[in-house]
């Protein structure tokens, strides 16, 4: 079921198109993590999506109301629309303490004193800050003033949570924790969040789908496997993920030596799709596979990174580097001559 | 549903915007323009440019005589004050010298007494018949003729002696932001300590000295109060007093061309003093910065110690025990003894009777009015500058901040040209007093009030209008609680403006409308009035520190002052 449908979004700032006639659907009960470098717009759809900024075309839909409509001439004030949103640097307000933050979206909407006392607490608990009602933002922790940042979204429980670059101000660890106890609570609640950030790991490590964006545009929406195993673009296979990109050569022999060898490890949905000669092929590191010796394709090792469960490896291949995942089993010296072979590609159109 | 056109944030009713252009430009732009139109040559009945005034001004010996001894005094004060300022921020800021918290506080009381008041006392300590004369002259008879304070010199004690505080408290943030391990590094590279301090802790500092320089050297142009009470009796003019002079013989186009060549100077320092702050950014690289070891005064601590407190009587203990004893005495001339002294000149003041009373009550009144005015209207238009996308909000900005680079005395004569003729006449009314004042505090009203709205991150108002507040429950719950300090600190600052406020008081006040600048500058050729401009000046300091502690900005270093009006 859809709970929220944005079609034909654009969005300029000055001349600049920050937004280019873009479509996206969010499924009701999902996270669905918007990725894509800074700058790409994603940070402006949420804005645009809140009703925090306008739009110069398209339309956006939550719950079966219209938000937004440039055709029709409608525009929700972002205080109408039931939307939450989790700031980047969380917005908290310094006057107020921590139960008046969390509180105040209540209060505002004149909710009855003990039922809003009632959601706060309950509320406080679910992200387990017990005790804390009369602190101050300043007061407390990234890690806490993250919690009451969620928490003050949470209290309307909303048709739509909107998280922008939430957790990109903790830490390694703590992000992890907190992306364990958001899927926790959104399951608990039956939430449709949007998260955007800038970080593939962040997005993969809690989203159930993935949209891929780039210059204003959705490149690939899909599940995280489906957009890692199968990237449609360029871009889509270099930003989710480190990819070897192959092209066909004539005047090279190591590169079309790689070319033929990809063609027959191709895996496709869409098996023809290959023999178009302005496609390429991409190749994750762990699909590539080195070993000592001689073979058809040779290489040779010009840097290894160990990183604990596998080591990189740059191999110098004819005229190109080529990335290189493997198991710490087989560790090959700096300036080992090494096969090369490729048990895995997908095609993906150059842009 | 509600419907929204707008393209860009959220900007609640605009509406307001209409009418609050309509009175900045009516209140700033209107006066400042007849007064260029005037100084032209330009009236309704005769449109020919003439520039007559000009050629008058320019050729007459005695403008350009008070010209150079307005960049003379200018110059002088500030050399002083940099000199003086400088060394005692150093003294705080770097060596381990005692009692760094005492001195500052000092410094800053020196800051808060207002000019004139500062020269009264040095006129009762340096005068014929002062304190200081009285004793090495008459009585120990020490030098062979009494100090004269009655002289452009004169104007350069009390205007240095006022103004180094802004140099201090200036350089000693400076040199506590300055990022220590350059200085570091130049002993580790070999430098020795004075070495170091000239090669590359003056020259960090070079920019910051610039600018505070050139803020005293606009400031000390635009001042009028100490150069009347000073130059006047001996007919030392600079540009401002000039200005008053001409405007006393009622010579409008004197007024006026004079006017301009001043508004010229000080538009022109001030200018130079903007950019000197912008261009010096670079050098406040400190993030991390260690504290650097103090440098160890050794043996000279003492020594030092006694001549910085001997020089701090000079410029703060004996001007304000001066002038408290003074407010005191039953009669200016008599020696400081117990049965000589009386309270009753501050009774006189509160008797409800006096002219002094009405003073009081006059200048309360309108600060009230114009800090409320101010305050309202700075909000408004610092909302407006940094919270809308409406066209022109920086030059609504730029407009409403103007009048600072004016001085007071310009101001007033523009308002005398502006609101002279019917339909708009009201001359001769407290109003011209109140929308001049109003004109002269907006700058502050918007700068504090600006300052914490751009500090603030607007994402703390969209986290309130997604959370379901409206535009106008957000203004209330979110934006006026955090930019409250602002909007204090620019009633506060605008209120005492106006109570110590000297030119546009005098040149403005009508018969009934008497404030407080007038009150003071009246009595001051007055002799017999000397304790009771006594008694006003403690007053006046009391609030005035009462105010400042009040914006808690008592003994801090600020990043920009404001403009002493006297």
């Amino acid at each position: 079921m859809i709970q929220a449908e944005i079609a034909n979004l654009s969005k300029k700032y000055g001349k600049e198109i920050v937004i280019n006639d873009l479509g996206l659907k969010i499924n009701k009960g999902e996270i669905l993590a918007v990725v894509g470098p800074s700058g790409c717009g994603k940070t402006t759809l949420l804005q645009i999506i809140a009703g925090l900024t306008g739009a110069e075309k398209g339309s956006v839909v939550l719950a079966g109301r219209t938000l937004l409509s440039v055709e029709r001439n409608i525009s929700v004030l972002p205080e109408k629309r039931k939307i939450a949103m989790v700031f980047q640097n969380y917005a908290l307000w310094p006057h107020y303490n921590v139960w008046q933050n969390i509180s105040y979206a209540l209060r505002v909407r004149g909710v009855e004193k003990s039922k809003c006392e009632k959601i706060v607490k309950e509320t406080m608990e679910m992200v387990r800050l017990e005790g804390k009602q009369k602190r101050y933002p300043h007061e407390l922790s990234g890690g806490e003033q993250q919690r009451v940042a969620l928490a003050r979204a949470l209290v309307i429980r909303p048709d739509l949570l909107l998280f922008d670059e939430s957790l990109s101000n903790l830490d390694a660890k703590m992000k992890e924790k907190m992306q364990r106890e958001i899927k926790k609570i959104q399951q608990e609640l039956r939430l449709t969040i949007v998260h955007v950030t800038h970080d593939q790991h962040e997005a993969m490590g809690m989203a159930d789908r993935i949209a891929v964006m780039n210059k204003g545009r959705i490149e690939q929406v899909g599940a995280v496997e489906e957009v890692y195993k199968y990237p449609v673009t360029q871009f889509v296979a270099g930003f989710i993920g480190t990819a070897n990109f192959i092209s066909e050569s004539l005047d090279d022999l190591t590169e079309s030596k790689l070319w033929r060898r990809a063609v027959r490890a191709a895996e496709n949905k869409n098996k023809n799709e290959f023999r178009n000669k302005e496609n390429l092929l991409s190749v994750r590191p762990e699909d590539v596979i080195i070993k000592s010796g001689k073979g058809e394709i040779i290489g040779t090792v010009a840097k290894a990174t160990y990183r604990g469960n596998a080591i990189d490896y740059e191999i110098i291949a004819g005229k190109r580097v080529l990335y290189v995942q493997t198991d710490t089993r087989n560790l090959y010296e700096l300036g080992a001559e090494v096969s090369i072979d490729i048990v895995r590609a997908v095609t993906i159109k150059d842009n | 549903m509600k419907l929204r056109k707008g393209k860009e944030r959220s900007q609640g009713p605009l509406f307001i915007s209409g009418p609050v252009i309509l009175i900045v430009l009516g209140l700033v732009l209107y006066p400042l323009l007849m007064l260029f139109l005037f100084s032209l040559g330009i009236n309704l009945h005769d449109p020919n440019i003439t520039g007559a005034y000009y050629l008058q001004a320019l050729s007459d010996i005695k403008t350009m005589v008070a010209l150079k001894n307005t960049l003379y005094v200018a110059g002088g004060v500030t050399a002083a004050a940099i000199l003086l300022g400088g060394g005692l921020a150093w003294l705080v800021a770097r060596t381990d010298i005692p009692y760094k918290r005492l001195i500052e506080i000092i410094v800053f009381l020196t800051f808060t007494i207002p000019s004139y008041i500062l020269a009264v006392a040095w006129i009762q300590l340096l005068g014929r018949n002062g304190f200081i004369n009285r004793l090495l002259y008459e009585k120990w008879q020490f030098i062979a003729e009494p100090l004269d304070i009655y002289s452009l010199e004169g104007i350069i004690l009390v205007m240095a002696l006022h103004s180094f505080p802004l140099v201090f408290m200036a350089l000693v943030s400076a040199l506590k932001m300055n990022d220590k391990t350059l200085e570091m590094a130049a002993r580790l590279a070999g430098a020795g300590r004075i070495k170091a301090l000239f090669t590359v802790t003056l020259p960090l500092m070079l920019p910051n000295i610039l600018s505070v320089g050139l803020l005293i050297f606009q400031q000390t142009m635009a001042c009028f109060g100490v150069a009347a009470v000073i130059g006047l009796p001996t007919s030392n003019y600079v540009l401002t007093t000039r200005i008053y002079s001409a405007m006393s013989r009622l010579d409008l186009p004197s007024a006026a061309s004079t006017s301009m060549i001043l508004l010229l100077c000080s538009g022109v320092v001030f200018c130079l003093y903007n950019y000197s702050l912008r261009s010096k950014r670079y050098i406040n690289i400190s993030s991390q910065s260690r504290k650097a070891e103090p440098v160890s005064l050794g043996s000279w601590k003492m020594p030092v110690l006694i001549s910085v407190f001997l020089l701090l009587s000079v410029t703060t203990i004996i001007p304000l025990g001066s002038v408290v004893a003074t407010s005191f005495l039953k009669s200016w001339g008599l020696s400081l003894r117990f049965e000589n002294m009386t309270i009753n000149n501050y009774l006189t003041i509160f008797s409800g009777q006096t002219i002094a009373f009405r003073a009081f009550f006059n200048s309360i009144t309108f600060a009230f009015i114009a800090a409320t005015v101010t305050a309202i209207m700075g909000t408004i238009i610092s909302y407006l500058s940094t919270r809308t996308t409406i066209k022109g909000r920086k030059h609504l900005e730029f407009v409403a901040t103007w009048p600072v680079t004016v001085p007071g005395t310009v101001l007033a004569v523009a308002a005398v040209l502006a609101w002279i003729n019917a339909p708009l006449r009201i001359y001769g009314t407290p109003w011209i007093l109140i929308i001049t004042y109003i004109v002269a505090c907006l700058p502050f009203g918007v700068r504090n009030i600006n300052g914490l709205l751009q500090g603030m991150d607007p994402l703390l108002e969209d986290a309130a209008r997604v959370s379901g507040a409206s535009w106008l429950r957000t203004f209330k719950d979110i934006t006026l609680p955090l930019i409250a300090p602002g909007i204090k600190a620019g009633w506060i600052t605008a209120f005492l403006l106006v109570l110590r406020e000297i030119p546009i008081s005098i040149l403005l006040y009508s018969a009934g409308a008497e404030t407080i600048g007038v009150l003071l500058y009246s009595m001051r050729s007055d002799t017999g009035g000397l304790e009771t401009v006594s008694a006003v000046a403690v007053i006046l300091i009391v609030l005035i520190v009462a105010g400042n502690v009040l914006i808690g900005k008592f003994g801090k270093p600020r990043k920009e002052a404001t403009n002493d009006p006297s």
